[in-house]
Order: structure tokens, then C-alpha cells, then sequence
């Protein structure tokens, strides 16, 4: 009996309970909260920028000079 | 007797000088001709007709000259493409070739084709631009068939555009590119639309 209570008294000082009992499992609290210190993740889709083809209307003189100014334009 | 001698002696001397200058004025007339026919070497067709050769002149004002007045439609090796790289050259050729159709569409369509046969090669920005400058030569071609244009017009103007499809093809720089479309432009015939 004496050995039971020195037991109990060394492992309640050092602070890890021996389980008396299944029904109560132990809690533990989270230290920190995630949220807080981090905040939440927001989804961002990146899309790759592709340049839209314009078909141009090439049914006169001045279309196809404006037609080849723009690609020109477009040369490196 | 002295003075018959004299004026007998001025005479030969000034009949010299005329044949001299006579042979001269020929001699100059010949050179003249020559040079203004230089090249323009008949050939025989396949129906034993006797037809103008215009890959006979060298110039390529001349060649371009020569096909508007004689086979507008001939379809032999593109001017461009003879400035060009034996490699560069064979996929100019193959550009041309593959463009034709386009040309019979219009609008969008002409367009959406231009881009698509321009797709095909690895240099399809200069591709399209040469694409499209032929669009211009059509154009051309069409003023001197409906007599808004006349022959030398038409050479010059297609000559120039031929000049500026060798700066597209040759990898000249986009600002002096910019430079010879905007020349062309300003001087475009405002019958021509």
C-alpha cells in the first residue's frame, strides 16, 4: 500500500498522471492557434497569358496595311 | 590654185568630221538600244511561238516590268527568294507555293489562312508579314489590269515590296521594316482600295 501512494505522489509530481481509468481519455490543448498566426490560405488560380489571335479583316488596301503595321509591331 | 587647194583641203577635213560624228550618233543609238533591251531574250514556247524570256534582264525592276506586260501569271521563282540563302530560299519558294490558295479568299478567311499556312514554318511573324505584302502585290496587279495604274507604276510599286519581303525574310531590323511599309504607304495610289 505505502509503495501504491509513493507511486501516485511521484508520478503526480512529476506531472504524468498514470491513467486510473479508460473512459476519460487525456486533452490536449493546441499551443498555438493556426489560424491566427497564419491566416487562412486563399486559392489563386494562375493562368498563363496567351495572347488572343484577332483575325483581321483583310478586304481592302488600308486592312492589309494595318494588318501588317500591327504584325510588324509584333517582330522581336 | 592656192585657194582651190585650201577650200578643196577645209572640205575633206570638215567631211571627215561629219562621218566621224554620223559614226558617233550610230555608235550611241546602238549602245542605247542594247542597254534598254538588255536581257530580253526571245524564247520559243511549246507551241513553237516565239515569246519574250524576262529572266533574261537582270534587273529585277526590269524581270518584274517584263512579266506585268508579257506572263502576268507566270509562276517561276519568286523575286524574293533569289535574294535569299540556298536553304532560306527552297522554304521561301514552298511559302509561295503553299500562300496561293489564300489569295483567292477574303476577308477573315484570307486572314485565318495567311496565319495558318504561316504556322507551318519556324519563322511564322515573317512568314505572315511576307503573306501579306504579296496581298499587297495583288492589289497592284489588279490596278494595272483595271487601269487605275500604269506599267512603270506597277514595277516600282511592286519592286519596292519585293525589296521590303527580302528585309522581312533577311531578318532586317523591325524599325527600318517600319520604315519602308510607311514609305510604301505614303505613296500607295489612292485609286488602288
Amino acid at each position: 500500500m505505502k509503495w501504491i501512494l509513493a507511486l501516485i505522489i511521484i508520478f503526480t509530481l512529476l506531472g504524468c498522471q498514470p491513467q486510473t481509468s479508460q473512459d476519460s481519455p487525456p486533452t490536449y490543448d493546441l499551443p498555438i492557434d493556426i489560424e491566427e498566426t497564419h491566416g487562412t490560405v486563399e486559392e489563386t488560380v494562375i493562368e498563363p497569358e496567351i495572347e488572343p489571335t484577332v483575325t483581321e479583316d483583310l478586304n481592302s488596301v488600308a486592312a492589309t496595311f494595318n494588318a501588317l503595321e500591327k504584325a510588324i509591331e509584333d517582330l522581336p | 590654185m592656192h585657194g582651190k587647194f585650201y577650200i578643196q583641203y577645209h572640205l575633206r577635213k570638215g567631211m571627215k568630221k561629219l562621218v566621224t560624228l554620223i559614226l558617233i550618233i550610230l555608235l550611241a543609238t546602238f549602245v542605247y538600244a542594247a542597254g534598254s533591251t538588255a536581257g530580253a531574250v526571245q524564247k520559243i514556247d511549246k507551241d513553237g511561238n516565239a515569246v519574250i524570256n524576262c529572266e533574261g534582264f537582270s534587273a529585277p525592276r526590269n524581270r518584274i516590268k517584263c512579266r506585268l506586260e508579257n506572263d502576268m501569271d507566270a509562276q517561276g521563282n519568286p523575286e524574293p527568294c533569289r535574294a535569299l540563302t540556298t536553304t532560306k530560299a527552297a522554304s521561301c519558294s514552298k511559302l509561295y507555293a503553299d500562300g496561293l490558295p489564300c489569295y483567292e479568299k477574303t476577308g477573315k478567311e484570307k486572314d485565318a489562312c495567311f496565319r495558318t499556312i504561316s504556322n507551318e514554318g519556324n519563322s511564322a511573324k515573317d512568314d505572315y508579314i511576307v503573306l501579306l505584302l504579296y496581298d499587297l502585290e495583288e492589289y497592284v496587279e489588279e490596278g494595272l489590269e483595271d487601269g487605275t495604274i500604269g506599267i512603270g507604276r506597277a514595277a516600282d510599286l511592286i519592286t519596292e515590296i519585293v525589296e521590303i519581303k527580302i528585309a522581312v525574310l533577311n531578318k532586317a531590323s523591325k524599325s527600318s521594316i517600319a520604315t519602308q511599309v510607311a514609305n510604301l504607304r505614303n505613296k500607295w495610289p489612292g485609286g488602288i482600295k
